[in-house]
């Protein structure tokens, strides 16, 4: 039935009027409604995982791809072509780490693996091309080798001579 | 990721006092793993030395099955302190690309002895090795031949190398190496690949029957040199009991090879006739005989009357 809409509720007490059919994008909340018989009427979904600040902006997400194809399986051939995130995806994704971070838990809780997909792609992006310093203050990472682990790894990255 | 290289991984930090508290650490290792998928192999080696938990996942089983180093240039050099750096056990595909020609000389570069024993004592369980832009040309200072294979090894794929022909004397044949007799590991291919090698000729690829018997895949896509000669017909129909996958676009066979091959290989279910200037659309009613085909790939005209003509078949039989 189109239209149906059902409730879910944050961790910090906030409750979404949200399609079903957009709910469930997340494999989480289908399988909830489908294998465990929950109906549209039965009151809430409480979902203590997610705040209600991630909450809305999952809920942004799966409104704006509701009509998408369901994205392929992971396969063999893993796909490294970062550039294929869409451009509304970029602008929802200028966000600080907290939140990208955030969306991510909530993304793999959730189980919607468009979301999961292109947050993974995101912080890839953060990563590719950068040195190790750049890396490190890029996530607050603090080097937590030992002195002899640095001798290893300057080892290890001598075979390539550009760096 | 297990539970245990969590633990480990904890056991780790607090050992030595470091409390990371990035948000990024906020990720299970699952994530962290997914993330990484989209890493080549370099960029996986910078990342293994970022901290202790990016070192785990980084040098996970998962992401050294396949080592890829064709996604940028690197040099002859480059490549063997790579080999020797980081040799696996758990490596079943290993791809490498002699990468642009040579600044001085134009020619990929040559393929060297300590590259070809390099490849087979660091990855003893490698099953695919692609090597693409090499030089194989006969040189007092390399081998020109690959001697040695990793022993477990199913798909040789040689793409776009040079002089993979005898030699101007013909005493000796490319992947024959004229001093010891031919190893296991070539007895047990199954996949051989020479695309884009322009220089193989059909005389170069006669004694493969000899070398590689079981041979289900051979591709000579891009071999323009591969004309349609008895000696080519003779090597190919060798394998009518394994051969299913057969690759000749862009040779230079005609409609005489195409109806020999069908008469013989009736296991084929690929068969690629793409670009062969010599073959024609009265070919099809050949094809017609290879039931067990079900990819054909060939020019536009030859594939649309070969799919209008299956179709009738199918209607004839229904109506029978």
């Amino acid at each position: 039935m189109a239209g149906n809409k059902i409730k879910l509720q944050s961790n910090d007490g906030d409750t979404f009027d949200v399609d079903v059919e957009i709910a469930k994008q997340s494999a989480t909340i289908k399988t909830m409604l489908e294998d465990l018989g929950m109906s549209e009427e039965d009151d809430v979904i409480p979902l203590p995982n997610v705040n209600s600040a991630i909450l809305k902006k999952v809920i942004q997400w799966a409104t704006h791809h509701k009509d998408d194809p369901p994205p392929p399986e992971d396969d063999e051939n893993r796909e490294k072509n970062l550039s294929d995130i869409s451009s509304w995806d970029q602008d929802f994704l200028k966000v600080d780490q907290g939140t990208l971070f955030e969306l991510i838990l909530a993304a793999n809780y959730l189980d919607i693996k468009g979301l999961l997909d292109v947050t993974c792609k995101t912080v890839a992006n953060m990563i590719k091309g950068r040195t190790p310093e750049e890396i490190r203050r890029q996530f607050n990472i603090k080097n937590d080798f030992t002195p002899q682990e640095e001798e290893q790894i300057k080892k290890e990255n001598e075979w390539c001579e550009e760096k | 990721m297990s539970l245990n290289t969590r633990n480990k991984r904890k056991r780790e930090l607090r050992e030595e006092r470091v409390l990371q508290d990035g948000f990024i650490f906020q990720l299970p290792d699952e994530t962290l793993l997914k993330i990484f998928k989209y890493f080549t192999t370099a960029e996986l080696i910078t990342a293994a030395g970022i901290c202790h938990w990016f070192r785990t996942i980084a040098y996970d089983s998962e992401f050294w099955t396949t080592i890829d180093l064709t996604t940028k240039s690197y040099s002859n050099r480059e490549v063997m302190k790579f080999l020797h750096r980081f040799p696996r056990q758990c490596t079943e595909v290993l791809k490498l690309s002699g990468g642009s020609t040579h600044i001085n000389t134009g020619k990929p570069p040559p393929f060297t002895e300590q590259l070809n024993s390099l490849i087979h004592t660091s990855y003893p369980n490698l099953r695919y090795l692609h090597l693409s832009r090499y030089d194989f040309h006969t040189n007092p200072r390399v081998i020109d031949n690959i001697t040695d294979l990793p022993p477990n090894l199913q798909g040789l794929y040689l793409t776009k190398c040079e002089m993979l022909a005898t030699d101007m004397s013909g005493s000796s044949a490319f992947l024959q190496s004229s001093n010891k007799p031919a190893s296991l590991a070539f007895r047990q291919l199954e996949i051989l690949s020479f695309e884009n090698s322009a220089c193989l000729g059909a005389k170069s690829i006669s004694y493969l029957p000899g070398l590689c018997p079981k041979l289900v895949e051979l591709n000579l896509n891009g071999c323009f040199r591969i004309i349609a000669t008895p000696m080519l017909i003779d090597t190919l129909l060798f394998y009518s009991k394994t051969l299913r996958r057969l690759y000749l676009g862009g040779t230079r066979i005609n409609d005489d090879t195409i109806h020999s091959l069908c008469r013989k290989l009736k296991r084929l279910n690929i068969l690629d006739i793409k670009n062969c200037r010599h073959v024609t659309i009265n070919i099809v009613d050949n094809l017609l005989t290879l039931k067990q085909l079900t990819t054909l790939i060939a020019d536009e005209n030859i594939r649309t009357l070969y799919e209008q003509r299956m179709i009738g078949e199918d209607e004839e039989e229904k109506q029978d």
